[in-house]
């Protein structure tokens, strides 16, 4: 009897443990792959395309925008086109804008990040962000499709 | 300062192999699939084919990203995920690899279809 009570309280722990390891590989999948749009969805709100090859230009405009919507640079690469800037304020923002030519005579930005815990997935606040950068930059937005 | 797992088997796990030499776009679509799934950029070095990001999801994900050329024909990108999660009262955070190869899976999957559509300009 007592034997059989052992064997019982093993199985449980053996069972909490591996619900466990389902519960944290489950959460571990969440925490890297989990997204509220598909790829092409996300890309298609939140990259527009300037008709300029001037890619220097373009990225320095991105690195105005983002000062003028209060954003402090942590990290810009212009061998890669990639600027990373975070705004402390009632919400935490982290933005990475990347850009890339097309052809010669387009550049092809693209918005990405997270307003708090949760990534940036509706088109607004892309849109607002492309209304500035056009101002800076003196040209039109496209939408790439 | 031991491997995990055997260094082959975790290779195999966070490794995958590409037919192209084009490093540029590669990176290029590595940023891509990091920003399609919400990481932040915090470091980059495209002589060294390196990309660290991060993402805030209960704690802190870190992804790393690194090219290296395999042979003439294609290249061989590594990812590493690791999860930090904040001690109360501690300087330093508890992080851990995030072994799932399910998680691996995916990512390489995300990448396949960011480097298809970086290719084509979307």
């Amino acid at each position: 009897m007592t034997y059989s009570r052992a064997s019982w309280a093993t199985a449980l722990a053996i069972l909490a443990a591996a619900s466990a390891l389902v519960a944290c590989q489950a959460d571990s999948r969440q925490q890297v792959l989990a997204s509220t749009n598909s790829q092409v969805a996300q890309r298609s709100i939140s990259t527009r395309a300037f008709e300029t090859g001037d890619q220097s230009k373009v990225l320095r405009a991105v690195i105005a925008t983002l000062q003028d919507l209060g954003f402090v640079v942590d990290r810009a690469d212009a061998s890669l086109g990639t600027v990373s800037a975070t705004r402390f304020g009632q919400d935490l923002v982290r933005l990475t804008v990347s850009i890339r030519p097309r052809g010669a005579a387009a550049t092809i930005v693209r918005v990405s990040g997270q307003l708090n815990q949760h990534e940036l997935s509706d088109p607004a606040p892309f849109q607002r962000f492309f209304e500035s950068l056009s101002q800076a930059l003196f040209l039109q937005a496209q939408n790439i499709d | 300062m031991r491997p995990a797992a055997p260094v082959e088997q975790l290779r195999a796990l966070d490794s995958r192999r590409f037919d192209t030499t084009n490093q540029q776009l590669m990176l290029t679509a590595i940023v891509g699939v990091l920003q399609d799934l919400g990481f932040t950029i915090e470091e980059t070095q495209t002589s060294l084919g390196i990309v660290v990001g991060s993402r805030i999801a209960a704690g802190r994900v870190r992804a790393q990203v690194s090219l290296l050329p395999a042979g003439s024909q294609s290249v061989t990108v590594r990812a590493t995920f690791q999860r930090m999660v904040p001690r109360p009262g501690a300087m330093l955070p508890v992080g851990e690899r995030i072994s799932d190869a399910e998680v691996y899976r995916g990512f390489f999957d995300k990448l396949s279809q960011s480097i298809f559509l970086t290719a084509h300009d979307i």
